[in-house]
């Protein structure tokens, strides 16, 4: 006669996962409570491997767990990561996903090689969702609101530049008028009122762009070129100096990534 | 004869204050809407305005003279485009700041003697980043206001 785990009493079954629970966590938490102020703790995860913010492939592993050290701006993002999906998103067919522990200390990392001009934006929080309308788009923005999509943790993905972009989506939309319109000027980027009623850009070539949606407004092509400054330096200078002369002087010298020279 | 030189001194003096006065006084809106596209043409902005600041080329026969801000720098004023062929104004754009009181939807309104408005969100151009711009328009006489929604405040007006 098999006997099946299922066959025990009920009350005995639940008494026995409710004391593996308060073991398990309690181990967890004793750990949890071992690191010391400045640093986090970190469930043992699979890692994936992935880009790093300065180039730098990391193979895929299995982490144990571990306290780690807090990276710059740790306990200002940390609060930030959002598992809902956001109330004001229009893309109402989206799907959100919880953010695993790999993701999170991938974004928190990511985020803390960024300069601190990217940083001060109103972020109200960054959100994680399955698959883009727009696929393979990595990421999306709305005021206030970042959406990571899951292609953004793919390894052809440099997830530091993927956010550096979208927050300076954010970034411009904050920026004033004047400053706007002279980037704008910079750049030769006017506004027409077509026959039809329309609105629309009228811009430089094609060829001096550093990538092709940048066409689109003078927003998306902001977004480009300042992540072209931090990431493609050079590339910026030799398609759109211009553009490069502009986010030099804004910005100053010391507008890179952190630990970059 | 030294009174001679002067008296040129004197008139090329007058002719380069005029220019300057010209080209740096304070353009309100008002003054802007004095352009009429479809009649108004280049030379007739360069005795209302001055020369422009910047001409650049563009495509399908047009050509943009930029008027900038005196007080900012790089900054532009307004911009108007006009046909290469007939020398006419086809479009023109005010760039409105902060300080400006068209800046308030409201003003921008009466500014323009209280057109009836449509106002229709901005359409995603990419899946990158959302649409933050309402637009109000008059088709009839191609009037559009452009509202900024992150800052509720109007950044352009055009007019055709």
């Amino acid at each position: 006669m098999t006997r099946y785990a299922g066959s025990c009493p009920i009350g005995l079954n639940i008494l026995f996962f409710a004391c593996c629970s308060i073991v398990f966590f309690s181990t967890i938490n004793a750990l949890a409570d071992k690191c010391s102020q400045g640093s986090h703790f970190v469930r043992a995860h699979p890692r994936s491997a992935y880009e790093r913010a300065d180039g730098v492939f990391v193979s895929a592993t299995h982490v144990t767990e571990h306290c780690r050290e807090n990276p710059p701006g740790y306990s200002f993002w940390k609060k930030h990561v959002k598992n809902l999906f956001p109330s004001d998103w229009p893309r109402k067919d989206e799907k959100s996903r919880k953010w695993s522990t790999e993701e999170i200390e991938r974004l928190l990392d990511a985020l803390s090689s960024l300069p601190d001009e990217l940083l001060r934006s109103k972020i109200r929080g960054i959100f994680r969702m399955k698959r883009s309308r727009d696929f393979p788009n990595p990421a999306s923005t709305t005021p206030g609101t970042i959406v990571l999509y899951d292609d953004a943790f793919s390894d052809k993905r440099n997830l530091a530049r993927v956010l550096a972009h979208e927050l300076l989506h954010e970034y411009f939309r904050g920026m004033t008028k004047n400053d706007a319109e002279s980037y704008r000027m910079t750049t030769n980027w006017y506004r027409f009122g077509d026959a039809d009623g329309k609105v629309r850009w009228i811009t430089r070539g094609r060829d001096s762009f550093v990538e092709n949606d940048g066409m689109t407004s003078p927003d998306e092509d902001f977004a480009n070129n300042v992540e072209y400054f931090l990431f493609e330096r050079n590339k910026l200078k030799t398609t759109t100096p211009n553009a490069e002369g502009w986010i030099s002087r804004r910005f100053g010298p010391g507008f890179r990534l952190r630990g970059a020279k | 004869m030294k009174l001679v030189y002067y008296d040129v001194f004197l008139v090329l003096c007058m002719v380069a204050c005029a220019t300057t006065t010209i080209n740096s006084k304070s353009v309100q809106f008002s003054d802007a809407r004095r352009i009429i596209p479809g009649k108004t043409t280049g030379s007739e902005l360069k005795t209302l305005f001055g020369s422009p600041d910047s001409v650049q080329s563009l495509e399908k026969g047009m050509s943009v003279w930029e008027y900038l801000r005196k007080d900012v720098p790089s900054t532009r004023r307004f911009y108007v485009f006009l046909r290469n062929d007939s020398k006419k104004v086809e479009s023109v754009t005010w760039n409105v700041f902060e300080q400006d009181p068209e800046s308030d939807l409201t003003n921008a309104k009466i500014a323009l003697e209280n057109p009836v408005l449509t106002g229709s969100r901005q359409e995603w151009t990419n899946g990158d980043a959302a649409p933050h711009e309402t637009h109000y328009k008059n088709a009839e006489k191609n009037i559009t206001i452009v509202l900024h929604e992150p800052s509720n405040r109007v950044t352009e007006i055009m007019w055709r």
